[in-house]
């Protein structure tokens, strides 16, 4: 069953339109990964579906109901969460604060407890910086405590842009190793990557985004051997 | 010897009651970056606040402020969905509404001192308690401290206090941890609010005031605001203390006609050359 279905959407920047006409769907429990070169549209996509943008034509369906016109704190209520790109953590509040923030509904907050627990099992760096001011935190860190905000939040689905932008490949590695156990413990997650064939390799299903339209899909094993997933990139 | 450590109490207390009145403007300021230009005017509404509530209920300022901090937070809720939730709502960053927030505070400001003057006309008010001026110096002071205590212990302990930091940091990150942000706004905006008609309140009770008083306390909310960077409480109390030392000493030397002109060159100086506050502060 799908849990989330985007039909025809169609995005506009003032009077620039961004996407003409995009579908998808992310099944539940699955990782889907959406992939395109920069300038595609995958993050408009995802403000969007969050609800960011003023002017939005489509459906945006999440759990069978249409959920295009709900404010975005409504659709973080019933479980839809992005993790945004370039992590726009607080940068004033400690990285306690910023976790606390992240369970700011109310069924959150119930089990902010255990999720932070579960935050600190995935991601002991954070708890070492507790009380400190998440703007004094590395670059890695920072997507540590974006993510982990992410899991406060009890997701049912849980949207990721570019975890992996602007880190160093040792830490690219270990966020997607976060990625692969959070897919291992059923979170339903949604992966915008420029990374591809990291993306690929985890992914079960894969949609290729260009110019404002999906131009291919397939499972992730059969995308990775695409001359058009090739040609997308290197196109670039 | 003992007219200058009276003055440096006098200072200090005077100088604590200020900071209340401007911890209302740096609020809206650091979360909606609007410069409330009718905080004047709903000091000055305090002010009546306590006179009439004494007039006709007797109930002292000091125990009509907790009446006022409600009124005010009522009235600044409303206030924002009349004269800003439009303006405020639809842009994409904070320097799209910069100017027409000024124009829209600018006239509640005046609808609000119009309505003032069209009752009270500019008469001199004040309010006789049976208190000596220092007592009521000293009662308005422990006030400001313990609404200061409580307002940081609102934005530091509570899920809606963090919130409040979160919007003020960034809000479109907010939105997406499930804040209604467009609430957080309106209750800042009703908070600041609250704390000048607070503040206009328990200081109708150490000064005379009339319709027109709130322009000076504005502007002294201003040179506060600046000195302790806006946005930044503990600059806020600082700039307030400082404030309040400064007119009490230098009215020992010179006329107190004085006091707004030195008021007005501190606030040029410090925009001239300390634009971010002496304390830094936010931005």
């Amino acid at each position: 069953m799908a849990i989330l279905e985007v039909k025809n959407l169609k995005a506009y920047y003032d009077e620039v339109q961004i996407l003409w006409g995009v579908n998808f769907k992310v099944e539940k429990g699955s990782l889907t990964t959406i992939l395109g070169p920069n300038g595609a549209g995958k993050t408009t996509t995802l403000k969007a579906i969050m609800g960011l943008l003023d002017k939005v034509e489509g459906e945006i369906i999440f759990e069978g109901e249409n959920i295009k016109n709900l404010p975005p704190y409504k659709r973080v209520e019933r479980g839809l969460v992005l993790v945004p790109e370039g992590r726009m953590i607080f940068p004033e509040l400690t990285v306690l604060e910023n976790l606390e923030i992240g369970a700011y509904t109310s069924k959150a907050r119930k089990f902010a407890k255990k999720n932070l627990e579960h935050v600190f099992e995935l991601f002991p760096r954070l708890k070492e910086r507790i009380h400190q001011k998440a703007g004094t935190l590395s670059g890695g860190e920072q997507q540590m405590l974006a993510i982990g905000r992410g899991i406060m939040a009890c997701p049912k689905l849980l949207i990721l842009d570019e975890p992996s932008l602007g880190l160093a490949p040792k830490l690219v590695l270990s966020i997607f190793e976060i990625i692969k156990k959070l897919k291992e413990e059923g979170i339903t997650l949604l992966l915008v990557e420029q990374n591809v064939h990291l993306a690929l390799n985890i992914a079960d299903y894969g949609y290729i985004l260009e110019n404002g339209k999906i131009v291919d899909e397939g499972d992730a094993k059969k995308l990775e051997n695409d001359p058009k997933v090739l040609e997308a990139y290197l196109g670039i | 010897m003992s007219i200058y450590i009276d003055t440096l109490i006098n200072g200090i207390l005077i100088g604590l009651i200020y900071s209340l009145a401007a911890m209302g403007l740096a609020l809206i300021w650091g979360v909606l970056k609007v410069i409330n230009l009718s905080h004047g005017a709903f000091i000055t509404l305090g002010m009546f606040f306590a006179y009439l509530v004494f007039k006709y209920f007797h109930i002292p300022p000091y125990i009509s402020v907790f009446l006022a901090l409600i009124v005010g937070f009522i009235l600044g809720f409303i206030s924002y969905f009349i004269a800003l939730h439009r303006i405020v709502s639809k842009a994409k960053s904070f320097k799209e509404y910069e100017l027409s927030s000024l124009l829209s505070t600018f006239s509640l400001s005046l609808i609000i001192t119009g309505i003032l003057l069209f009752i009270f006309a500019t008469t001199p008010m004040a309010i006789n308690l049976p208190l000596s001026l220092f007592q009521t110096k000293l009662l308005a002071s422990i006030f400001s401290i313990i609404f200061t205590v409580a307002l940081g212990l609102f934005l530091y302990k509570t899920y809606l206090g963090k919130a409040i930091r979160a919007v003020s940091q960034n809000i479109d990150a907010a939105k997406l941890m499930g804040i209604n942000t467009t609430l957080v706004l309106a209750i800042s905006f009703a908070l600041g609010i609250a704390l000048a008609m607070g503040a206009g309140n328990l200081i109708a009770m150490v000064f005379p005031f009339s319709s027109l008083s709130g322009a000076s306390y504005e502007l002294k909310s201003f040179i506060i605001c600046v000195i302790g960077g806006l946005g930044n409480p503990i600059g806020t109390i600082i700039g307030g203390i400082l404030l309040g030392l400064l007119e009490n000493f230098f009215g020992l030397f010179f006329n107190q006609g004085f006091v707004p002109f030195i008021e007005f060159t501190i606030l040029i100086l410090l925009l001239l050359f300390k634009p971010k506050g002496l304390f830094g502060g936010s931005k």
